[in-house]
């Protein structure tokens, strides 16, 4: 099962996902990436049902980049999860429903503040100062619950992450070959070179 | 529920996904003017019908350069639930306003499909409808006041959620009378 | 004068039974790009939206153009305030004061004699009105003969307002500039 976890901190969002491909009892991959950046200042990542993610985040990557060029300026982060979650929605209850778990991290910068969206894969979406999907979810948000600080700085966000990873590893039942994070701030987006 | 010229409505903030909460800021209370309409069952559903009668409600006030009355607002969610009779949409809504003409109460629920049922004193729904119907059985009397009918909506929501595990995490109640609509959140136990 | 959402208006000129069916498809599209991106739509995409469908009827036979002018005030984050004037052939441009129909250019004359920047919206108001008054065939303006609306944004909340005027409004409006009886003065 795929990680997904996303921390706001005061001035940025930190999005981590496992870097592990499994099929079934086999992993084929170790440095998946599984985030696509749909603006300068907006990160999706996604977890689920293989094919269906990529297919689905590509899908959502391409029309926000068209949005942008059509109009000349950029969604806000609000408009970005609210189309997703409505393209999910309209999926949900067609032939054959997409089943994608999402977070988008973004940073407004004319705001100066950074938003975590959380979509599941029956289209609800839901903005919170911190989240994770899949199995990760049972582990991590109790810590986060305890920890997190709306007003912290990028570097304790890390370390709450790290702290976060640090459980995953110990607790989780099958190795997930690490997690990749990426950060979303007033810069744009950025992966980060330490290994986590 | 209704009171003396005056009606209340009001929600937990909740969203979870069966025992893992999600959120506790999901409000389930939508305004469309005058006219309010309580959305549970799933959140995805909750938001979709949400803003699909926003848009709709919207486009009435723009065609008929009026505002919709509560009854006409019940029936449209009705004829909007049945349309979907095969494949519905899962959630318990229920619609409060005061007729903007007569200034009566106006309080009714639906199941799933869109049957409406109209009632002159309490409507509930969600997942914690057999706790609610005791309490307000208990506490609600006819022609309640303002801040009485506060009071009784209050402790009806709150009593009942904290016997009902997937309700709960923050409350939101909403008292209006003929020119003041107050909001209030209620603190509640976070567990 | 048409309301096509809760932060733009519209003025018509031209054929009424084709600018309603226009209005009604920048209703539904402003209302649909509220449901997806649960945003208000910018001024400038409705504009253009609407403006594709009118160029579409320029293009191929068989059909006629839509007969329609329409003024647009708005306000969104993007652009603040806007004033946009389209035409039957699709074309479509921003102003900070203009006017389309009978006696539409000399109305622009005199706006741009006396447009200023820094107009509060009461000064605005006087404007359009003795601009109106100017250039409207009937001798004397009444609130029978004319239809006014605002658009503006309340200091205090932030929100933004749109307002079509009663005619009662119109007529105080009409009183205060002393444009009502003005006319039998000249």
């Amino acid at each position: 099962m795929d990680i997904l976890i996303g921390i706001t901190t005061k001035d940025s969002v930190l999005i981590a996902t496992s870097k592990s491909v499994a099929r079934g009892v086999s992993v084929i991959k170790t440095n998946d990436d599984k985030t696509r950046e749909l603006t300068d200042h907006s990160l999706l990542a996604f977890s689920g049902e293989s094919g269906d993610t990529t297919n689905f985040a590509e899908y959502i990557q391409a029309n926000i980049r068209l949005y942008g060029t059509r109009n000349g300026f950029e969604m806000s982060n609000k408009a970005i999860a609210s189309f997703t979650r409505n393209e999910l929605a309209s999926a949900l209850r067609s032939r054959k429903p997409y089943q994608v778990n999402i977070l988008i991290g973004g940073y407004d910068v004319k705001k100066k503040k950074a938003t975590l969206n959380w979509i599941d894969y029956l289209a609800a979406n839901v903005e919170l100062p911190y989240a994770a999907h899949g199995y990760a979810q049972y582990y991590v948000l109790s810590l986060l619950d305890r920890h997190h600080d709306p007003n912290m700085t990028q570097e304790q966000g890390l370390e709450l992450l790290k702290d976060c990873i640090k459980e995953l590893r110990l607790r989780m039942p099958i190795d997930f070959k690490g997690v990749q994070v990426k950060v979303v701030d007033e810069a744009g987006v950025r992966k980060l070179p330490e290994d986590f | 529920m209704a009171g003396k010229d005056c009606i209340a409505i009001a929600c937990d903030l909740r969203l979870g996904m069966q025992s893992v909460g999600v959120s506790s800021n999901f409000e389930k209370i939508f305004e469309y003017d005058s006219v309010y309409l309580g959305l549970t069952g799933l959140a995805t559903d909750v938001i979709t019908l949400s803003e699909e009668f926003r848009m709709k409600h919207n486009m009435y006030k723009m065609r008929e350069e009026r505002r919709m009355e509560p009854d006409t607002f019940a029936n449209l969610v009705s004829s909007s639930l049945y349309e979907k009779r095969f494949g519905p949409y899962f959630v318990g809504p229920i619609v409060a306003g005061l007729n903007s003409k007569t200034g009566k109460p106006f309080i009714c629920g639906f199941d799933l499909i869109g049957a409406i049922d109209f009632a002159k004193d309490f409507i509930v729904a969600g997942t914690a409808t057999d706790q609610l119907y005791g309490m307000c059985e208990s506490l609600w009397e006819p022609d309640l006041e303002p801040e009485d009918l506060f009071e009784t909506i209050s402790q009806a929501l709150l009593n009942a959620q904290d016997r009902d595990a997937l309700s709960g995490w923050g409350a939101v109640v909403y008292i209006i009378t003929k020119d003041k609509v107050v909001k209030r959140l209620l603190k509640t136990r976070q567990d | 004068m048409y309301i096509l959402d809760d932060h733009i208006v519209c003025a018509v000129a031209g054929i009424d039974s084709d600018a309603s069916i226009l209005v009604n498809r920048a209703r539904v599209f402003a209302q649909s790009y509220l449901k997806t991106y649960s945003e208000e739509i910018p001024c400038e995409i409705l504009v253009k939206r609407l403006c594709d469908i009118k160029q579409g009827y320029t293009q191929y036979g068989g059909l006629r153009p839509f007969g329609v002018s329409f003024v647009f005030a708005g306000y969104d984050d993007l652009h603040g305030f806007q004033l946009y004037t389209s035409n039957p052939s699709g074309n479509y441009s921003g102003w900070k004061a203009t006017s389309v129909g009978a006696n539409g250019a000399s109305a622009q004359t005199l706006l741009k004699q006396e447009y200023k920047e820094d107009f509060s919206l009461d000064q605005a108001c006087e404007l359009a009105m003795k601009v109106l008054s100017k250039t409207m065939d009937s001798a004397t303006l009444t609130s029978e003969k004319l239809e006014f609306s605002t658009v503006g944004k309340d200091s205090a909340s932030g929100k933004v307002y749109q307002k079509i005027w009663k005619p009662a409004d119109i007529d105080a409006l009409l009183k205060a500039t002393g444009l009502g009886k003005a006319e039998e003065d000249d």
